[in-house]
């Protein structure tokens, strides 16, 4: 089983508006925003988030769909039981997975208990979009 | 009655120090602590849409952010982001449309800048939401009342 481990850190000044000097940049290189680790769990490749899911490292998991669409892995869980905190951002990186993926017959599945996060998938109706899990076991179970 | 304003270069890494103040000062106003993760989304929401504007329009200047309560009178909190981008003079529902841009599916929308995902998740987390384009930009207004 390979995996594959991405952090993203909060490197304010490669962020962002490039090319632009802004005039002060607090030094937060110590805290992690987000982690990303993908592992396949038999027809289907797991990616677990952790962290914060926001504008600003949302990019990083739309790479990590992306390239998984790439290399021909169409069965994706999105793990999301360590994240702290997601905004409309994720959301719409989720949604773009999702389409992508249906374009080849694809899918991808949510794991996610936690109530403040799926209040979010409510408020804006994408509990009807996605199949949200309890688990990973049982997300991957068909 | 506390005030606190917070400039917010337009760079997206900036979005968090925002979500971090507007806990904070939720905390200080009495907010209830189930409410304040309503207030890091909205604020964060709210900031990350105005950032995005300056953003688009290559406006160097920050977007502003005013914190105001009054503890002593009650737990609540108003929150206001302006940003400089400059729209067509409405209020309210009008606002809001000009904000949204059209209408279309939920997942379209989500996906499609998520204009729309922001306001369906600031009129769902606030107590009040109040909006105001102008020449000068856009105002939005958040208002949690405990």
């Amino acid at each position: 089983m390979s995996g594959v481990v991405v952090e993203c850190r909060t490197g304010l000044s490669t962020g962002g508006t490039a090319g632009r000097a802004h005039p002060w940049h607090p030094d937060q290189g110590d805290l992690v925003d987000l982690s990303l680790s993908t592992r396949d769990e038999g027809d289907w490749t797991v990616v677990a988030v952790g962290g914060e899911i926001d504008v600003y490292t949302a990019p990083k998991l739309r790479e990590t769909l992306v390239d998984l669409v790439n290399v021909g892995r169409f069965r994706l869980v999105v793990d999301l039981e360590a994240v702290d905190f997601l905004d409309s951002t994720g959301l719409g990186v989720l949604v773009g997975g999702l389409k992508r993926l249906r374009a080849h017959d694809g899918t991808l599945r949510v794991v996610c208990t936690q109530e403040r996060l799926l209040k979010i998938f409510r408020i804006t109706g994408l509990t009807k979009v996605f199949a949200i899990h309890e688990s990973v076991a049982d997300a991957t179970a068909d | 009655m506390a005030l606190v304003q917070l400039d917010v270069v337009p760079d997206v890494g900036h979005v968090r120090v925002a979500r971090l103040v507007a806990v904070s000062l939720a905390r200080v106003n009495g907010v209830d602590e189930e409410v304040v993760e309503d207030v890091r989304l909205a604020v964060g929401e709210a900031c990350g849409r105005a950032v995005a504007a300056h953003s688009r329009a290559a406006l160097d200047e920050p977007v502003r952010l005013r914190f105001e309560g009054d503890a002593d009178a009650g737990p609540g909190m108003r929150v206001e982001i302006v940003d400089r981008v400059a729209m067509p003079e409405a209020d309210g529902e009008a606002a809001l449309a000009l904000l949204v841009g059209g209408q279309a599916p939920a997942a379209a929308r989500a996906e499609a800048g998520a204009a729309s995902a922001v306001m369906a998740l600031l009129e769902g987390l606030a107590d009040e939401v109040q909006v105001h384009t102008g020449t000068q930009g856009t105002t939005v207004e958040l208002r949690w009342n405990d």
